[in-house]
């Protein structure tokens, strides 16, 4: 039997915090559900070990430089060619130390931050159930929008949960790499030299996980069922792929469906590899004789003006709209 | 306290609401209608759960249109849908809900607790809420809506499948909101025991319009009470002897005498009979003048449509 004590009853005289602490009430609660799920934890610690490779990496960039190191003693040991390459690398470094660390930065953070994309793009898949379809779904919207909260208050606590998440996975280990490799670099000056890579990175992920987070956003909206909110997010992620990979050439407008194909559009305009190689061949001529290496690995798509950007900004577009419609109370 | 102007809603092609004005003082308000008149459409957009194809609302004397977030901070409302955040147990809940409405996390934890011990909750607070039966969900819904202390809470259809038990807990928690504890409480119901029984005031509300909007005691006072004679008596005598006493009569399509007596119990009408030697089988004191006031808003509503 259940006890009835109506003199429990006692007025709050608490003060009420502001809009923001409710805000962030919002993204923490999404972050939360989020964080229940084993496999976005497994996948954040994934990106943050990939993190401590890249670390690893700039630091035997770094080592190169260093008479003594291991690294320096194996690569003299190595064949005339390759001891050849990194001989020049050093000397070149050594001769214009602005030029060499900012290309060759430059260019280890173009492939660094790509590493994270396909892990956040699976984490994102994880998330997108219990963004919104699942509030849709239990009509935890009502209880959202009887509170005192606005429907923009809302939809900025899920957005700052989905983009504190992906900065976590993507922004901070990326940052977190870059500074571990210039600490551990034989020079102090690695860090100033250093600074566009970190500069160009952070702009790359900052907006591809805010565009990525709307998006979610969006697609999660879609549907109270939470499967097909997933379903419907592979599917224009994989579709997306295929046709801008496929037909792209063809009808270049349908490689703008593709999120991913977007994403890779912002890298090149944002990173500028070829300019970053190009700096390269000139100092380096011996990488002339890699033509394997420089065909295979250095060969960038070319970049294709405005055009990403106003994709992207249609599909955010769609998104918001979606949002705007879908997210209010039965 | 509320107060609207005009207010309609529509959806489609149906008018839920009709240029509804109102204007409501603190107190224990029921919202009375049959189903789908309107009831949870008005408490919506006062709430601004939806938005008003035309009119105006206040809401604790502030404009909804202008402030309705801030208004919120002092406004508690339970659906009657099930609604939850899906993976939560309940304390947790209730806890999230005052936090949302801009209270501290510690003084939300804590409120969380007073005010499931409040509806009666013991140790099914640990338990997820979509584990939930019926009656519990009655429960946290009524502890999220009056976790932030608010001037005014809207309860919609608060007893639905609750238990006799259950119902008459909710009830009496209900009940003591207003009484013992100053907010203003606006239930929504279509069950007229459950309103006669908690509310001091009455807003009527049938195919989207306020038919009738005053104190409950107000209402009853301009409506007399009446009964029904049952005798082996023919009706035309009954109806007779009690227009001789200046009680107005209806012959109901039952055969049976209904009186409208106006007096607080039935002696003076047993006694007319009596003095007409005219012996009942049996009088039925009027059901509940609540319902008849319902009955009656209903009719009066329909005549001039039909």
């Amino acid at each position: 039997m259940m006890n009835l004590l109506p003199d429990l009853y006692e007025h709050w005289k608490g003060q009420a915090r502001g809009i923001w602490h409710r805000r962030l009430a919002v993204a923490a609660q999404a972050f939360r559900s989020v964080w229940s799920n084993k496999w976005v934890r497994h996948l954040s610690l994934a990106a943050w070990v990939l993190c401590l490779g890249q670390s690893a990496i700039l630091f035997g960039v770094g080592q190169l430089l260093v008479k003594d190191s291991v690294i320096y003693t194996v690569v003299n040991q190595m064949d005339a060619q390759p001891r050849a390459l990194v001989g020049g690398l050093v000397s070149w470094i050594l001769e214009r130390p602005d030029l060499s660390v900012s290309s060759t930065y430059g260019l280890c953070f173009y492939y660094f931050t790509r590493w994270f994309q396909p892990l956040s793009l699976v984490l994102v898949t994880l998330m997108i159930p219990s963004l919104i379809s699942q509030d849709l779904s239990s009509r935890a919207i009502i209880i959202y929008r009887s509170k005192a909260l606005g429907h923009g208050d809302y939809l900025f606590g899920k957005f700052m949960a989905v983009f504190g998440l992906l900065g976590f996975v993507w922004l901070l280990p990326i940052m977190q790499a870059w500074l571990l490799g210039c600490l551990l670099s034989p020079e102090w000056s690695f860090l100033w030299h250093a600074r566009l890579a970190l500069f160009q990175s952070v702009g790359f992920v900052v907006a591809s996980i805010t565009f990525l987070s709307l998006l979610a956003m969006g697609v999660s909206a879609l549907s109270q069922r939470e499967k097909a909110t997933t379903v419907i997010w592979l599917v224009l992620w994989i579709l997306g792929h295929f046709l801008a990979k496929s037909q792209g050439e063809d009808h270049p407008w349908l490689a703008y469906l593709s999120f991913t194909h977007i994403l890779d559009q912002w890298a090149i305009q944002l990173f500028n590899p070829s300019a970053h190689v190009s700096q390269l061949m000139e100092n380096l001529p011996i990488l002339g004789s890699f033509t394997s290496l420089t065909e295979r690995w250095m060969r960038f798509p070319t970049a294709e003006g405005s055009a990403p950007w106003v994709g992207a900004a249609i599909m955010v577009g769609i998104s918001l709209i979606i949002l705007k419609r879908k997210v209010k109370p039965e | 306290m509320i107060q609207t102007e005009g207010l309609s809603q529509r959806f489609g092609s149906q008018w839920a609401l009709q240029e509804v004005s109102v204007s409501i003082p603190p107190g224990a308000i029921g919202l009375l209608g049959p189903n789908g008149a309107g009831k949870s459409t008005l408490m919506k957009c006062l709430l601004q759960l939806l938005k008003p194809t035309s009119g105006k609302a206040w809401l604790l004397g502030s404009d909804i249109a202008r402030a309705g977030r801030d208004i919120r901070t002092r406004v508690g409302y339970a659906p009657e849908q099930d609604c939850h955040i899906p993976g939560m147990v309940g304390c947790e809940y209730v806890t999230y809900c005052a936090q949302l409405s801009g209270m501290p996390f510690q003084d939300a934890r804590q409120r969380a607790h007073e005010m499931l011990d409040f509806v009666g909750m013991g140790q099914e607070r640990y338990r997820k809420v979509d584990t939930y039966s019926t009656g519990m969900k009655q429960r946290v819904k009524l502890a999220q809506a009056i976790v932030h202390d608010p001037e005014i809470v809207f309860l919609d259809e608060p007893t639905n499948g609750l238990d006799p038990a259950g119902r008459e807990q909710i009830l009496q928690l209900i009940r003591s909101l207003w009484k013992d504890h100053g907010i203003s409480v606006v239930l929504s119901s279509h069950l007229l025991s459950d309103v006669e029984r908690i509310c001091d005031q009455i807003t009527i509300i049938a195919l989207g319009k306020v038919l009738m909007q005053d104190r409950i005691d107000r209402l009853k006072a301009q409506r007399k009470p009446t009964a029904e004679i049952i005798t082996e008596s023919s009706a035309e005598t009954v109806m007779a002897c009690m227009q001789r006493s200046g009680w107005q009569t209806t012959l109901l399509p039952n055969g049976h005498v209904q009186v409208e007596h106006g007096c607080d119990h039935l002696g003076p009408l047993v006694e007319a009979l009596d003095q007409a030697g005219i012996t009942p089988l049996e009088i039925l004191q009027s059901p509940n003048q609540l319902e008849a006031l319902f009955v009656q808003a209903l009719e009066t509503h329909d005549e001039p449509a039909s």
